[in-house]
């Protein structure tokens, strides 16, 4: 197991390498000069303005030396100055991390709750109208873009019925629509695996076992069943985990709330490059360590697998 | 009672032909079979030929500004009702499906053409350049979701043909790692031995043989691959990274449909529910093609 986990992290750091390269090159993809790209807007912009953003970037040196500056600098915790608002990147990405990471969680919970309850309901009535009102509202969910259903539980919520505040944050009550509006599409895919996989698990010898010895029909679902059903859900909550981050994107903007999804937009609008790349370097790296962790779960939820 | 069968060369082994019936005609048939399908397909060419012929259907200009008709409410006179300038929303979503359809299309042929490419030499070569291809994957796909699409907007800038290139580089992973596998285990097969031996070079044997014969996944990957761009594609412009105002497209129109919620619940309505039925009818189509194409449902 310790073999496993120090195999997989060593296979995480050319991952990890490339993923520094790519963010350090976003800059010099930029077509034209990425000093003036960053000036543009501004009322005035010399020669001089552009020298110095040139060098506060340090984009007078080979690009080698560059990328070795950058890295160093992220090592100790230096991301770069915001170009715009002229703050630690780091602080401010620190400053927005928790309303996001909040609303993902929440959204996670959510969509879980709804996924796992729908899917099993499916499973046990499959073939009813029940199964299939299931799956055409798991349909609906995938199909349906998020912002929009967050402008009709806006409308249908806060205007028409006013149970819930329109926008901001502070306290659960502003937490519920946006986290509702970004947790359909993940509740409709595990709506859907769960009922794949639970129809697959009821299928097998020793669900019959535990039938034949009386267990009532509850205690097989969810003593039996359920728990070897939900490990593919397990599988796929790390990577949907990192679509429900980045997926607050939209809906903090929706919403307006605070959360680094609208600290990217505003910064990428801005062309605040600095702050751009901070955001994207360390979306990046926290996606790859949940990844990371989720594939050493599965030996702790299936005993059959060993790792070599 | 006996089957008639056309002698077969090794070489064409990979597209088989029995009774005349190709796998095409069977798959086409399971796919008419399934009535999601069906309905899925059918409004999909609709909301394709609305978009096709929308200069002629739309019944106003979709940027004429009105103010004397400004939040107008659905009426006769303007079904989907009026904007905060006053323009016909039925008119903005006919001629906005053809940019949320171009954006959705183009990242498709993108992704597709690139990602095909790369699956069909890294599954037949293998080393080294397949070794580098699948780390630099892994690079893109640490970027969940819609940062990928966003860091690709940052660097060329927001407009509707950088988000089609955005959306269309984000998919090129699942393209080119489906492909790969595909080419894997099709390589292994007798008619590609056959070829070789017959002469052909790897590039005809890749084209002509093992291309055609990976042809199924690729289309139901497509599928998919639509709908999640028509979203990704919509969500860029809802946050102003796509199209550009004052064209007229759903996800832009979303966005402006916001600061007017709380008195005009139609321009929020109709440009979602545009969005909707079209990933739906993708879905439906998808999910049809893949029941058809899967070899456990072939009858033997």
């Amino acid at each position: 197991m310790t073999e496993y986990f120090i195999k997989r992290l060593i296979l995480a750091v050319p991952v990890l390498f490339g993923v520094s390269v790519a963010v350090f090159l976003m800059m010099h993809l930029i077509p034209g000069d990425p000093a003036l790209a960053m000036l543009r807007g501004q009322p005035t912009v010399t020669p001089a303005d552009i020298d110095r953003v040139r060098h506060q970037m340090g984009l007078d040196d080979p690009l080698p030396i560059q990328y070795l500056k950058y890295i160093g600098r992220v090592f100790q915790g230096d991301f770069g100055e915001s170009v715009k608002a002229h703050r630690p990147v780091l602080t401010m990405i620190q400053e927005q991390a928790w309303p996001t990471i909040q609303l993902a969680l929440a959204a996670m919970v959510l969509a879980v709750a709804i996924g796992v309850t729908l899917g099993t309901i499916s499973a046990l009535r499959q073939n009813t109208w029940v199964d299939t009102l299931s799956m055409v509202l798991a349909l609906f969910g995938v199909s349906m873009p998020s912002f929009w259903l967050g402008l009709i539980l806006i409308y249908v919520f806060s205007v028409r019925l006013e149970w819930l505040p329109i926008t901001g944050q502070g306290g659960w009550k502003r937490l519920i629509m946006p986290a509702v509006a970004l947790g359909l599409d993940f509740s409709a895919v595990t709506a859907r695996l769960v009922r794949a996989s639970l129809l697959e698990v009821l299928r097998q010898d020793y669900i019959l076992a535990a039938r034949a010895k009386g267990l009532r029909g509850r205690t097989v679902v969810t003593r039996h069943a359920l728990r070897n059903a939900l490990i593919s859900v397990v599988t796929i909550i790390g990577l949907q985990f990192g679509f429900l981050l980045s997926g607050a994107v939209v809906i903090e903007t929706v919403f307006a709330r605070q959360g680094i999804g609208r600290l990217a937009i505003t910064a990428i609008l801005a062309k605040d490059f600095p702050l751009v790349q901070g955001i994207v370097l360390v979306s990046a790296v926290v996606y790859v360590a949940i990844n990371l962790l989720v594939d050493l779960s599965y030996s702790f939820l299936d005993p059959r697998i060993h790792y070599r | 009672m006996a089957e008639q069968t056309r002698p077969i060369s090794p070489v064409t082994q990979g597209i088989k032909t029995v009774n005349g019936n190709s796998e095409f005609r069977k798959t086409a048939r399971r796919l008419a079979r399934n009535k999601g399908a069906l309905a899925g397909g059918v409004i999909l060419v609709l909301i394709v030929l609305m978009a096709v012929f929308a200069p002629l259907i739309a019944p106003e200009d979709p940027i004429d500004q009105n103010y004397g008709r400004v939040l107008q409410a659905p009426n006769a006179e303007t079904p989907f009702g009026t904007d905060q300038f006053g323009r016909d929303i039925l008119s903005r979503i006919i001629i906005g499906s053809r940019q949320s359809l171009q954006v959705a299309v183009l990242a498709i042929v993108i992704a597709s053409s690139i990602g095909t490419l790369l699956g069909l030499s890294t599954g037949y070569y293998g080393g080294w350049f397949d070794m580098t291809v699948q780390r630099l994957i892994d690079v893109q796909l640490a970027f969940p979701g819609i940062l990928f699409a966003l860091a690709v907007v940052s660097v060329l800038g927001p407009g509707l043909r950088n988000a089609m290139i955005a959306v269309g580089i984000s998919l090129v992973p699942s393209y080119a790692r489906m492909v790969r596998g595909s080419v894997l285990s099709a390589r292994e097969n007798a008619y590609v031995d056959a070829a070789r031996v017959l002469g052909a070079g790897d590039a005809r044997i890749l084209l002509r043989h093992i291309l055609p014969n990976i042809l199924a996944p690729i289309m139901v990957l497509s599928t998919v691959g639509v709908a999640w761009s028509i979203l990704i594609g919509a969500s860029l412009s809802f946050l102003g990274l796509g199209a550009q105002l004052p064209n007229p497209e759903w996800g832009l129109d979303l966005a402006q449909a916001r600061d007017y919620i709380t008195e005009a619940w139609w321009m929020s309505t109709f440009p979602g529910m545009a969005i909707m039925l079209t990933v739906i009818s993708v879905n439906l189509l998808g999910e049809g093609l893949r029941d058809a194409l899967d070899p456990r449902l072939r009858t033997r």
